[in-house]
């Protein structure tokens, strides 16, 4: 990416991080421009993790309301602003998904869907090295053991699901993706 | 960071938690553990800003406009205690505390907040009813808390709290780390007495928490979420 692409991306960082800090200063209009800098990325996670678009409606609205409360506690130092939100909407969407057993199938385009994974320019939500870094340590893993990690996280699989879809035996799966997360951290630097 | 307090089967099973994969009995005792153990709740975190960068590939999608709509009524119109009203909450729980005072005599218990700010109100040696707050690890929700051990009486402060379908549910998690259930209570402020049976967990190492929980099939064995407040009892 040119340079130009790389200080828009600070930008809107830093317009995020900003409003972010005002938002948890109890100033809702600046929850309204986290909200219009993020909501789409964020309604794409409870999309793609919920399989419905009306439950990922209600899902994204608690999920801002939880930023809302939480947004004074977010530390810039800490996290990229985008990763904090992203991770309140997927805890929140797999909450969903695990709180209705009986809806808990995998939706349709849980899986397969690698293609569309595909890191995207965006202005908000390039992250950078952090991500760049994740996806190289996933690309050094074995190919199941990636995809396994890949698919439950973004399509909000449990294990079960993902067995039952590959046709493989529940124990290999765990295998899989236990051994995934132990070469990953490893690779990550802090394991 | 390997911490030397995780066995190899937590270090799994917090990997396994951020990942999402986990259901039933499994799940549950993950968030049982996060509740209870601060190493497992920590490599939790770790390992949800270590997966987190991957949600940045999902492909945007726009919500319809009732999603804002819905979020600005909600917290706006006192729907949502701000934070000068939370504090003005707490101290009429200081003041609570010195007006019954004269209950509870000896044994006193203070609530010591968990991260990120500790908070411990101290109490004068006059009063034995201690008072502090729970706190949410990365929410700014607090509640007040006074316990009379004479009683089995607690009272529980005003808290801003998810005010989504689910109701807090209290639980007392004593160091065994099995959370017992103490009910569902009012996120308004509450009182409410302790079931005899349950009254000896509420001793020095014991943990307090609130989970966001259905109250139709209250009260629960285990928790299903992970805590939006929690806090140490101890005896001083």
């Amino acid at each position: 990416m040119g340079k130009v692409g790389e200080e828009n991306a600070g930008d809107a960082r830093t317009r995020l991080v900003v409003a972010l800090r005002e938002a948890g200063a109890g100033d809702v209009s600046a929850l309204r421009r986290v909200y219009g800098l993020t909501s789409a990325k964020l309604f794409g996670i409870c999309l793609r993790i919920s399989g419905d678009r009306e439950a990922a409606e209600d899902i994204l609205q608690d999920v801002y309301v939880k930023i809302w409360r939480r947004a004074a506690t977010f530390d810039a130092a800490r996290a990229s602003p985008v990763s904090w939100l992203a991770t309140i909407a997927h805890n929140a969407a797999i909450d969903w998904r695990r709180a209705q057993p009986r809806r808990d199938t995998a939706p349709e385009g849980a899986l397969g869907t690698v293609a569309d994974d595909a890191p995207q320019a965006d202005e908000v939500m390039v992250q950078d090295e952090e991500r760049l870094r994740l996806l190289a340590c996933l690309n050094g893993l074995e190919r199941q053991q990636a995809e396994a990690i890949r698919s439950t996280f973004l399509g909000g699989l449990t294990y079960q699901q993902l067995a039952d879809h590959l046709q493989t035996p529940l124990g290999t799966i765990k295998s899989w993706i236990r051994r995934g997360m132990l070469k990953l951290k490893v690779c990550l630097g802090d394991g | 960071m390997a911490d030397p307090h995780l066995s190899p089967e937590h270090e799994s099973l917090a990997a396994e938690l951020a990942l999402g994969v986990l259901e039933g009995p499994d799940r549950a005792e993950a968030l049982r553990l996060t509740l209870s153990d601060p190493a497992f709740a920590a490599e939790v975190e770790a390992w949800r800003r270590r997966l987190s960068p991957l949600l940045g590939t999902v492909v945007a999608a726009v919500p319809s406009p009732r999603v804002w709509n819905a979020v600005e009524a909600r917290i706006g119109e006192g729907g949502e205690m701000l934070p000068s009203a939370r504090l003005r909450s707490l101290r009429l729980w200081r003041g609570a505390a010195f007006v019954s005072g004269a209950i509870a005599a000896g044994l006193a218990l203070i609530l010591v907040s968990g991260p990120p700010a500790p908070s411990v109100v101290v109490v004068p040696p006059a009063t034995s009813i201690a008072v502090s707050q729970l706190s949410g690890a990365d929410s700014s929700a607090t509640m007040a808390v006074a316990y009379d051990p004479q009683k089995g009486l607690l009272r529980l402060g005003a808290a801003a709290l998810e005010g989504s379908a689910k109701s807090p549910e209290l639980w007392i998690i004593p160091e065994d780390g099995v959370p017992r259930s103490l009910g569902i209570v009012r996120a308004d402020g509450d009182e409410i007495t302790v079931d005899a049976g349950l009254r000896r967990f509420m001793s020095d190492g014991a943990t307090l928490a609130i989970t966001m929980e259905d109250a139709s099939s209250a009260p629960h064995k285990a928790p299903s979420a992970a805590p939006v407040l929690a806090g140490k009892f101890s005896i001083i």
